[in-house]
């Protein structure tokens, strides 16, 4: 059993993007701070830090979450997706190439999160229908750009796959 | 926004959860999925000194079904309520309240447990599953009993779990015959929204298509607690479900219910939206009631 | 018209890269080693004089490295207009609302300088609190600010025409009175700002703003530090649409903390904080009478506009005279009577937001049109084509239209939506269509503070080396696509890639530019990044040309390459000579004509630096009337929207479940930037229609600071958005390109209103549009049957 007392620093290890990382965290210490502050991975943005922007969602096991919510502690022995973990070097994933074809990022503070939501949902729906996508999405606020291209471009990301993500 | 300090322990077992729970007394609380507690732990920087974690127990998300009796485990989060194929054939009105809550992101933390631990007036799985007649299961390091989930909540924020004590399991019977529910809610946007009002009706019909033998209504939102409605419910025992009953239905339940007014809603439209509600979900229920195949 | 090879196109946004893959850096994803990090403690109170502030428990926390009040930040007014510099950095005598910025702290952690805010002591004297307009005017309601006579912090008074003679030929009158409520500008970044001194004391600050000019000369000002020696460079940003178009108090503390300390200061917003800040949306209530002759022609409006803006003038100024000026146009009006009062409340201060003062004023106008055609029996859109403005008619508050696509647009969504099809045909209840149209400028024509300042430079600077670009400029890319703006026009000047364009923006030490707001930037920014690449083209082509000994005028750069319209001009001397000095280099060009890359190196090798220098500033525009300068502008962008809804008559909830939008830009630089922000505007637009307002509670406390209970559209609330691309090809735009960030709001929400009302008879004077006012709309239809 783990057990932290509140004062206290301990180091705990991450799994992110494919690597065990070290990082130093408070039993009260969230995810997001571990990955942007612990980690320096400033991908994963802060938008409110009550779980209803999603701009702060990670792949925990494949899952979306918001990482404003979520303890650092809790995510131990988990496998953890940022958005830095989604390009391979400089080599685009689809997902992210149909975002760029599609125009679907304005100011990019929504799509860090957008793009993890997307890609979770698109291993487990590869063949998406409109309304599908929009409900995936649903817990990504943009304020931007009406949603109509990132829609547009999930739904293109889909075929671009082709079924395997 | 920041967590104030706390002493996080994450037992692998349900006897070191219960230990950790009883160390602890009333400084102790258990995290499930968060995104309740750690929001509020934020807004009020204060809250529980000890977190006990239930992430590492092993098998406190299951949903299985042995002898008549479906158990779900109290960190089955709303997701997986929303997925899973035993609730979506056998229980879709807790479906209904899984997905009415927030959205998928929230949905792939929150748990039933919390939802109903939380006793928040708008809490949506509370009403579908006082609809089933659920039952929980409290346990603490020496003894454990069981409620019937419409007596545990008090009030809001409060429940009649005592201190140490931690819900472990919820327990709906297998719906008999043809016997089906709903559950709606009312929202300002399509969705990631406190819900207005709820409404859960389970009922059962001698045939498909025939006469309400049964019926269970709760409503949320509007009162204190989710809120059984009997008059409502007996504007339908008996009746086959007409336009006529279905209305009747309305506005009765327009009557019965408490609401207030508060920043987020009026209560006049808090009532006229139970009366509507009351009606699509009846009607809803008695659809699939019509198509059980028992 | 001419082929462009990049303009026009589609191509791929610059940043778009870095935004994919988490690369791109914002305010709070800066940070520089030792820094320290600040809090703001704001006022519990909405009105209440300070009588005492200690701050010594606080500066004795260890950890706390500096605590500031008014007695070190000084008092020095600042605000957005000149005219009206009403705030200090902190309260110095009173507090005006709940959130008002009283002192702040900054020390080795961030939790370390949020509990030292909570051991400042303020000893308060409460006093009473005005929270509305209303309360605000009355005869016995306190003053916010001695200067502001009756809390009124500017007023219009203006009269074009002659109202009462038109009023005698008007067939149709129609009135109504219209309220909407404060509203956020809810970008999903909050503020965040990195202050650092360096030891020559040159203060820099990378602040998540929208105008780092404003926001310069108000440091310089407040803090009394030269300008030459405050830097203000914004990285990326995550939305501003108004909100972060002025200095903030979050801006100043962190930089007088940094200049304090001598260490780099962080700070950032909650997302309660942004609430308090807003500088957002102001709270409106418009009352007018709008008068119709017989056979439809416009004749007059008499407009009564009352906004509050909370605690200070903010952009208030300039809000209430956009309440009027924009409605103008686009139609044919030429009797216009408008009194204004904007207000200031113990409530958070309201600013600029997307579309500036003239939305609601647009909504209710464009309600009252469909009111007239309802009376006079003829469909709204043809009421509205019979009066559209054509292009080089100027409206009776002077503002020319020297371009004005809005007959096309409003063709293009009336055929593009079906709409005669779908008013004709049997009507369901409930399901509803409405139309409606906008306008707003391309850049005002004056900047804030009163100066002949050119309103944007570019410096533009080829490579040394040969092959690439890079453009300098103060511009703000905060999403609305501007980099992407300047690079394909760079581009498309030099016959080059895109790709080899760098742009350097959004740093006050490039070049000057007044910032991303009134919708300037393609336009005046665009003009002068035109300009900087004719500019360095010209003199490498003057350059080459003496180098080969022939005409400049028989070179060009198309495609990449050094075009020689004189096929007996030989370039092969140039070839060689960059051939020798790429010895050992593997990928030399071979044959062909010259490369952009060897000819600029040439060009380089021959005169020194090749900088390209663009500049813009508008003519002198505006009529001889009192604030004729606000509304003025070079050109003016125009949108017409068609919204389908569905209004749940048992409910009252309303979905939209499509719009289609047409919007004049003059030329599309960016064929899919145009789309998305016309898109990203109807977002808006529904959100401020049916979801959004800032709830107070008796005490002037918001009740609703956050994203749970301040409602933007999720995904799931917006529909299919058609965007349409008109383009009228406006003489003042370079290439032909004018605004598009929002004009594109003005139609959305009374598209919606109209399609409302053609859902379900019920005519909505309230908003946000929410259940509740639909079904007091239908049980008021019924008692009146």
């Amino acid at each position: 059993m783990k057990s932290a007392t509140g004062a206290s620093k301990r180091v705990i290890t991450l799994n992110v993007n494919g690597l065990d990382r070290e990082v130093m965290v408070e039993a009260r210490t969230l995810l997001i701070d571990a990955l942007r502050e612990g980690l320096g991975l400033t991908g994963t943005k802060l938008g409110c830090g009550e779980g209803d922007c999603g701009a702060c969602t990670v792949l925990v096991d494949g899952v979306p979450v918001n990482s404003c919510l979520v303890l650092a502690a809790e995510a131990v022995g988990s496998q953890i997706l940022t958005i830095e973990g989604v390009a391979t070097g400089n080599d685009l994933h689809p997902l992210q190439q149909a975002f760029i074809d599609k125009g679907a990022i304005q100011c990019g503070f929504c799509t860090p999160g957008m793009v993890l939501t997307s890609l979770a949902f698109l291993k487990e729906h590869p063949h998406p229908a409109e309304d599908e996508v929009r409900r995936a999405i649903s817990g990504n606020l943009c304020r931007c750009t009406g949603y109509q291209k990132i829609v547009e471009a999930v739904l293109d990301a889909a075929e671009r796959m082709g079924g395997d993500s | 926004m920041a967590l104030p300090r706390f002493d996080l322990h994450e037992p692998e077992t349900i006897a070191e959860a219960l230990d950790l729970l009883a160390e602890g007394g009333g400084r102790a609380a258990p995290l499930a999925g968060g995104t309740d507690l750690l929001v509020s732990m934020k807004k009020n920087y204060g809250g529980p000194e000890i977190l006990v974690s239930l992430h590492r127990v092993p098998g406190l998300d299951r949903i299985v079904e042995k002898d008549g009796l479906i158990t779900i485990g109290p960190l089955a989060t709303m997701s997986a309520l929303l997925t899973d194929p035993l609730i979506a054939s056998r229980l879709p009105i807790l479906a209904d309240g899984a997905g009415a809550v927030a959205a998928p992101l929230i949905r792939n933390r929150a748990t039933v447990g919390g939802n109903l631990c939380n006793a928040r007036p708008c809490a949506d799985t509370a009403p579908p599953l006082m609809a089933l007649d659920a039952q929980v299961v409290l346990a603490t390091s020496q003894n454990q009993r069981t409620l019937r989930l419409d007596t545990l909540i008090k009030g809001p924020g409060e429940t009649q779990i005592r201190e140490s004590e931690l819900l472990i399991a919820i327990e709906t019977p297998v719906p008999r015959g043809y016997c089906a529910g709903s559950y709606k809610s009312a929202l300002r946007r399509q969705t990631m929204d406190i819900t207005l009002a709820g409404v859960a009706s389970q009922i059962t019909l001698d045939k498909p298509g025939g006469a309400v033998s049964a019926a269970r209504i709760f409503a949320t939102s509007v009162a204190p607690v989710p809120l059984r409605l009997p008059e409502t419910e007996k504007t339908v025992v008996g009746q086959t479900l007409t336009t006529a009953v279905l209305a009747r239905a309305a506005e009765c339940a327009a009557d019965e219910v408490r609401p207030i007014d508060d920043f987020r809603a009026d209560a006049w439209y808090r009532r006229h939206v139970s009366g509507v509600l009351v009606r699509q979900t009846l009607a809803e229920a008695g659809r699939r009631a019509g198509e059980v195949h028992p | 018209m001419k082929d462009f090879n990049v303009l026009g196109s589609r191509a791929p946004r610059v940043d778009g890269p870095d935004k994919v893959t988490g690369r791109a850096l914002y305010a709070d994803d800066l940070n520089k080693a030792g820094q320290l990090y600040s809090a703001i403690l704001h006022s519990p109170h909405a009105h209440a004089l300070i009588k005492k502030i200690d701050t010594s428990r606080a500066a004795a926390l260890p950890g706390v490295r500096d605590v500031i009040t008014s007695r070190e930040a000084g008092t020095t007014p600042y605000g957005v207009s000149p005219a009206r510099y009403d705030e200090t950095i902190f309260c110095h005598d009173r507090v005006r609302y709940i959130g008002d910025e009283v002192a702040a702290v900054a020390a080795d952690s961030a939790e370390i300088a949020r509990e030292a805010i909570g051991l400042i002591d303020v000893e308060y004297e409460v006093l009473p609190a005005v929270l509305s307009s209303d309360e605000a005017m009355a005869d016995d309601a306190p003053l916010l600010h001695e200067r502001y006579k009756n809390n009124v912090c500017a007023q219009v008074h203006h009269n074009f025409g002659d109202v009462d003679a038109a009023r005698q030929k008007a067939a149709v009158i129609k009135t109504a009175t219209f309220r909407s409520k404060m509203q956020d500008g809810a970008f999903i970044e909050p503020q965040s700002a990195l202050a650092h001194v360096d030891l020559h004391g040159r203060l820099t600050l990378e602040s998540s703003t929208q105008a780092p000019h404003y926001v310069q000369r108000t440091i310089a000002m407040a803090l009394g530090v030269p300008l030459h020696k405050v830097r203000v460079k914004k990285p990326y940003v995550g939305g501003g649409f108004g909100p972060k178009a002025s200095c903030a108090t979050y801006e100043l503390v962190a930089c007088l903390h940094a200049l304090r300390t001598g260490r780099p200061v962080k700070i950032n917003l909650s997302r309660e904080e942004v609430f308090l800040h807003s500088r957002a949306r102001h709270e409106f209530k418009h009352d007018m009478t709008f008068g119709v002759g017989a056979d439809g022609e416009f004749l007059f409006l008499e407009h009564e506009c009352l906004l509050d803006g909370g605690a200070y003038a903010s952009f208030g100024i300039a809000t209430v005279y956009y309440a009027n000026s924009l409605l103008g146009g686009p139609y044919r009006l030429r009797n216009i009577k408008y009194d204004g009062y904007r207000t200031v409340s113990n409530r958070p201060a309201s600013g600029a937001q997307r579309g500036h003062g003239a939305v609601h004023a647009r909504a209710l106008f464009e309600m009252l049109v469909d009111e007239a055609a309802a009376e006079l029996g003829v469909d709204p859109v043809e009421l509205r084509l019979k009066n559209v403005m054509e292009t080089g008619e100027t409206t009776v508050n002077e503002l020319n239209m020297s371009s004005l696509g809005m007959r096309e647009c409003i063709e293009a969504v009336r055929d593009s939506s079906d709409w005669t099809a779908k008013r004709g045909t049997k009507r369901t209840p409930g399901k509803g269509i409405g139309a409606a149209c906008g306008f707003f400028v391309s850049g005002a024509g004056y900047p804030i503070y009163r100066s002949t300042t050119y309103h944007c430079t570019i410096v533009t600077k080829v490579d040394e080396v040969g092959g690439g670009v890079a453009v300098l400029s103060g511009a703000a890319e905060i999403g609305q696509g501007c980099d992407t703006m300047m690079a394909m026009i760079t581009a498309e000047v030099l016959g080059i890639d895109v790709a080899d364009v760098r742009v350097k923006s959004g740093d006050s030490d490039l070049a000057v530019d007044l910032g991303a707001y009134s919708s300037r930037t393609t336009l005046m920014t665009g003009h002068a990044t035109r300009e900087a690449a004719e500019d360095v083209k010209r003199q490498m082509l003057e350059a080459l040309a003496k180098v080969l000994e022939c005409d400049a005028a028989a070179l060009d750069f198309v495609d990449g390459y050094l075009a020689v319209s004189d096929q007996s001009i030989d370039v092969s001397a140039l070839r060689e000579e960059y051939l020798k000095e790429h010895m050992g280099f593997t990928d030399n060009p071979s044959g062909g004509p010259l490369t952009f890359r060897e000819a600029s190196r040439i060009a380089f090798l021959a005169k020194g630096a090749l900088v390209g220098r663009g500049k813009y500033k508008p003519p002198v525009l505006g009529g001889s009337y009192k604030g004729a300068a606000v509304g003025t502008s070079p050109a003016f962008g125009c949108s017409a929207q068609i919204a389908e809804v569905d209004v749940d008559l048992d409910t009252g909830c309303v979905k939209v479940n499509k719009i289609t939008g047409a919007h004049d830009c003059g030329f599309a630089i960016n064929r899919t930037q145009v789309e998305a922000q016309m898109q990203g505007s109807m977002s808006m637009g529904l959100g401020e229609c049916l979801f959004e307002e800032v709830k107070f509670d008796g005490e002037g406390k918001v009740l609703n600071p956050n994203l749970a209970d301040y409602k933007i559209p999720t995904s799931m609330d917006m529909p299919e958005l058609e965007a349409i691309i008109v383009e009228s090809h406006e003489p003042n735009g370079p290439f032909g390109a004018k605004e598009v960030g929002e004009g594109g709001i003005m139609p959305t929400i009374p598209a919606i209103l109209n399609a409302i009302h053609d859902a379900c008879g019920v005519r909505i004077t309230e908003l946000p549009v929410t259940p509740e006012r639909i079904i007091e709309g239908l049980k008021a239809q019924e008692e009146t049957r």
